[in-house]
This record gives C-alpha cells, sequence and structure tokens, in this order.
C-alpha cells in the first residue's frame, strides 16, 4: 500500500463537501453524503491498513534476503512487530536491499547469479499476485463518462 | 491529519506574482482567462460561462463560446481551454509542446483542433494553458462496463482504419526545419529508446522514494534490450482509444498531446497494444490484432515494424503507464490533488506491475 489511510479518508471528505454535495439537488440525498463525511470523519482514529499482509510480506522478504545471502541489520532480523507504519517502513528498507542485490546479481553472468536473480525476480512476482487478492475491478468506465454511457462528450 | 492547502500558491518567476488555480472555481478562470485576452488578443474580447469536462485525467478541460474582433471581422467561436494544474499528475505543465505541434500538424493527414493562444507561465489564469477550437464528436472510451468490444465489426473496421491512417500520417509528417523540431525528445536513432527509459526512471525516482523490484528489473530489461529507432518522427505519448474524437463514423480530432515528443515511432504502435486499452478485447484498442496494426501500419507509414518490435514497445508502454501510477499516487499522497481517481490509480497499482512483467516477458 502506498498511501496513508488518513490522506485517503481526508480527500474522500473533501471532495463530498467541494464537489459533490454542491450539487446534489435533494435535500435526504445531501443529508445522506453528509452523513457519509461524518462517518469518515469518525472511523479514521479506529482503523489502520490490514496488518497481517504486510507482516507476512516482510517476513517473507527478510527470508528471501538471507537465502540470497544478504546479511540483514539486526533490527531488520528481529521478529516482525511494531505499528503498521513501522512494518511498511522496514518493507521499504528490505525492498530496497532487494533492488540493491538484483542491480550486483545482474553485473554477473554466473549459473549462481542467474539462479539468484531468477528468486528475487519469482519473488516480485508472487508478491504482486498476493496483493491482487485485495484489487477490485477499476470502475474506469463510470467514472470516465461521468456514470454515463461508454465515451464521452465533445471536446 | 496531514494538512492540505484548499488552493495551490503558484510563483510565476517571470511575471513574479502569485495566483492560485481552482479548477472547480470555473467563474475566476473565466474571468482570468477574459482579462488575458482582453490585453493580448483584442479589448473586446467575450468568453461565455466555463463549462468542465469529465475526461481526462491530467489537463482540466473546460469548454466555452467567445467573441472577438479580428482583422476588423467580429469573430464567434466554440473553444476549449486546457489548463495543466499546478498539483495535476504531471506538474509542473507546460503548454508549449502540445500547442507548438498541434500547430505544426495543422494541414497534415491528421486531424487535429486549431490552437489558438498558450501560456507555460502560470501569471494569466493561475496554470499553463492552450485555447484550441472545439472539435465536435465524442471520444470512445477503452473501459466498457462487461470489459467486452467497445465496437461491432463495422465501426471496428471504419474508425479502425482511420485510427492508424492518422498515425502514420503522423509518423510521416516532416517535422524538420518546422516549429516541431523544438518539441523536445530525442533526435539519436540509436539513443531513443534509451533516452525514453532514462526520462520515465527519472519521473518514477522523483515520484517514488521507495524503490520498485518489478519496475527495476524491468528498466534494466528495457535498456539492454532497447532497439534502434527506424527513424525519427513526432511521437504522440498517448495514442489510443479515449484519445480520439469521432463524429458519425468520422475521427474528427486526435487529443490529448501532453507527452508528445520526438523519438522511435514505434513507441506509439507499442503503446495502442497495451493490455489497458483493450480489457478482454482480443484487438488492440478494440481495433486490431497485433498483426493487422502492424501490416496496416507499414502499408500507411511505409515503416516496417516486426512484433519483436513492437513487443519491446509494448514493454516499455507497460513501464511507462506503471510509472504513471506512480505520479497519481505522488500527486494525490504528496501534493494535496484531490482527485480522487489518482488514488484509484494508486490502488491498481499490483495489477499494471503484473502486466510489465507479462509484457516483458511477452517480448523476451
Amino acid at each position: 500500500m502506498n498511501m496513508s489511510l488518513d490522506r485517503l479518508l481526508e480527500a474522500m471528505m473533501a471532495t463530498l463537501r467541494t464537489d459533490v454535495i454542491p450539487h446534489v439537488g435533494d435535500p435526504y440525498a445531501r443529508g445522506q453524503a453528509i452523513g457519509v463525511v461524518d462517518l469518515l470523519n469518525n472511523i479514521g482514529a479506529r482503523i489502520e491498513w490490514a496488518r497481517a499482509p504486510i507482516a507476512e510480506a516482510v517476513e517473507e522478504k527478510r527470508r528471501l534476503l538471507r537465502e540470497a545471502g544478504v546479511a540483514l541489520p539486526a533490527a531488520r532480523d528481529e521478529p516482525v512487530a511494531g505499528t503498521t507504519a513501522d512494518l511498511l517502513a522496514q518493507r521499504d528498507q528490505l525492498d530496497m536491499l532487494i533492488c540493491e542485490k538484483l542491480e550486483s546479481l545482474s553485473a554477473r553472468d554466473d549459473a549462481h547469479a542467474r539462479q539468484a536473480l531468477a528468486c528475487l525476480c519469482q519473488h516480485a512476482h508472487d508478491e504482486l499476485t498476493l496483493q491482487m487478492q485485495f484489487v477490485r475491478k477499476p470502475l474506469f468506465a463510470e467514472i470516465a463518462s461521468g456514470g454515463g454511457a461508454d465515451r464521452s462528450s465533445g471536446r | 491529519m496531514m494538512a492540505y492547502k484548499a488552493q495551490a500558491e503558484i510563483i510565476s518567476p517571470s511575471a513574479g506574482q502569485a495566483r492560485s488555480f481552482d479548477p472547480y472555481d470555473g467563474e475566476t478562470v473565466r474571468e482570468r482567462l477574459s482579462s488575458h485576452l482582453r490585453r493580448e488578443v483584442d479589448a473586446s474580447f467575450e468568453i461565455g460561462p466555463l463549462r468542465r469536462y469529465t475526461v481526462g485525467f491530467s489537463w482540466v478541460t473546460y469548454g466555452f463560446r467567445a467573441t472577438w474582433r479580428e482583422n476588423g471581422r467580429s469573430v464567434e467561436r466554440d473553444l476549449i481551454l486546457r489548463a495543466g494544474p499546478p498539483r495535476g499528475i504531471f506538474a509542473p505543465y507546460r503548454a508549449s509542446p502540445e500547442f507548438t505541434a498541434l500547430g505544426a500538424l495543422a494541414g497534415s493527414g491528421v486531424p487535429v483542433p486549431r490552437v489558438y493562444w498558450f501560456s507555460d507561465d502560470s501569471a494569466a489564469i493561475g496554470a499553463p494553458f492552450f485555447v484550441c477550437d472545439l472539435v465536435p464528436g465524442e471520444a470512445p472510451i477503452p473501459w466498457t462496463r462487461d470489459g467486452g468490444p467497445a465496437f461491432d465489426d463495422a465501426r471496428r473496421e471504419g474508425l479502425g482504419g482511420q485510427f492508424v491512417a492518422a498515425l502514420a500520417a503522423l509518423h510521416r509528417f516532416k517535422w524538420e526545419g518546422t516549429p516541431a523540431a523544438a518539441i523536445g525528445g530525442s533526435m539519436d536513432a540509436t539513443r531513443a529508446a534509451i533516452d525514453e527509459v532514462t526520462r520515465w526512471e527519472g519521473l518514477l525516482a522523483m515520484w517514488s522514494p521507495r524503490r520498485i523490484p518489478m519496475l527495476e528489473i524491468a528498466a534494466r530489461w528495457l535498456r539492454r534490450n532497447a532497439p534502434s529507432a527506424r527513424r525519427i518522427s513526432i511521437v504522440h505519448g498517448d495514442y489510443r482509444i479515449g484519445n480520439f474524437l469521432e463524429a458519425e463514423g468520422r475521427i474528427t480530432a486526435i487529443l490529448d498531446w501532453e507527452l508528445v515528443h520526438l523519438g522511435d515511432p514505434a513507441e506509439d504502435v507499442g503503446w495502442i497494444c497495451l493490455q489497458a486499452w483493450r480489457g478482454r478485447s482480443p484487438y488492440m484498442c478494440h481495433f486490431f490484432t497485433r498483426e493487422e496494426l502492424r501490416d496496416r501500419y507499414a502499408l500507411l507509414s511505409g515503416i516496417e515494424m516486426s512484433l519483436a518490435d513492437m513487443a519491446y514497445w509494448e514493454a516499455f508502454g507497460a513501464y511507462k503507464l506503471a510509472v504513471m501510477h506512480f505520479g497519481a499516487v505522488h500527486c494525490f499522497e504528496e501534493r494535496g490533488f484531490d482527485d480522487l481517481r489518482m488514488a484509484g490509480m494508486g490502488l491498481q497499482i499490483p495489477r499494471v506491475l503484473l502486466q510489465v512483467e507479462s509484457a516483458m516477458e511477452r517480448a523476451a
């Protein structure tokens, strides 16, 4: 996850307040939209991104790097712990180490390097495949047409 | 929560004055544009109400009716204002490359709107902008509700033929000695691909402090396998379904030239082949198989292209599209751009990264 939950909630509220509610003609519908703003405003302090998938990703990256012979700094080799924000920071640091390893292996042309490189590439693929279980089909057709037909009117 | 300003404050170095730009405040944009055009074009310039279009993920587009005097005669036209939002995905924007390319292409075989005025400066309306003719038509979009075909066979054939003919005309266009020679890009056929990879790597570095293994794997592969261009052409940079207008079966205008540059024409052909522009349709941009596209393009442009070249540029296109998604996240997360479509793009990043991988595997 690349975006902060706080920022997402804030932008959703701002969009409703600025771009949606002023253009809703029906008072009941307007009240319901303000109700959504109220809910978004109240749930922010109660929720965070699901921690388990990020912790698993950190664990997997550590295992991968250990197998690739990368010495992890002590803090990154301890049991996975911390807040979601800590885990995201750890994930990013481990991705940096993976990228550095990719770089060094790519400069070599021996069987061992090719095999290690294949493992790192496979990890990148597997991680994205896992993340896809959280990704829903985008509603670009409706967004681009303003909720209307599958085409946009003239410019 | 993080605090964001409701409007961006823009300092225009050349004008030395601050101006804000709120795309939702059409009245202020209208007043500023009126003042600017009264000063620069004609003191009697009149602009009607601005209506904002929903299309486009980058520039903000408004339509309006304008009247002014030219050579002693009264002119009345429906026009389009395109403004580059200060916190938008490709900010800071410049209007001049698009304006220059469109001006140079007027009267060529590429259907383009006539352009009138532009500014790269934010002093006039709070954002770089240009004004062009409103062209009649609608823009078919790549995303259909059920993921199926966007066209029946007759429209596919009719529009598809025009779509590739306009691209061939663009790539045949002799830009040397025209103002389009100054739009930027690569003029070295041996470096066109590498230059583009470098350009998008640089944008990714600017937009994502996080290093992304899949994109580093892809960039390395793209560098190692970069082909030489057969020629240097004007490259549209975002040539696809969604970026042209159609009226009564005729393509009336090719739009959205913000990524225009000089480079390898194969880049546009590869971009047409992206998964993102066809959903579950077997046809590139809902028009052609890859082989049909290659053959029709070669016939009309005189530029022979192998499926391998197309596959390389498709892989590059997938990489470029993925980098754009990081740009969307950056403008949403760091620049306070509230357009929720940017956040929506951010949530699709795993999908586009897997598309980079599969495009690379097909090309390998």
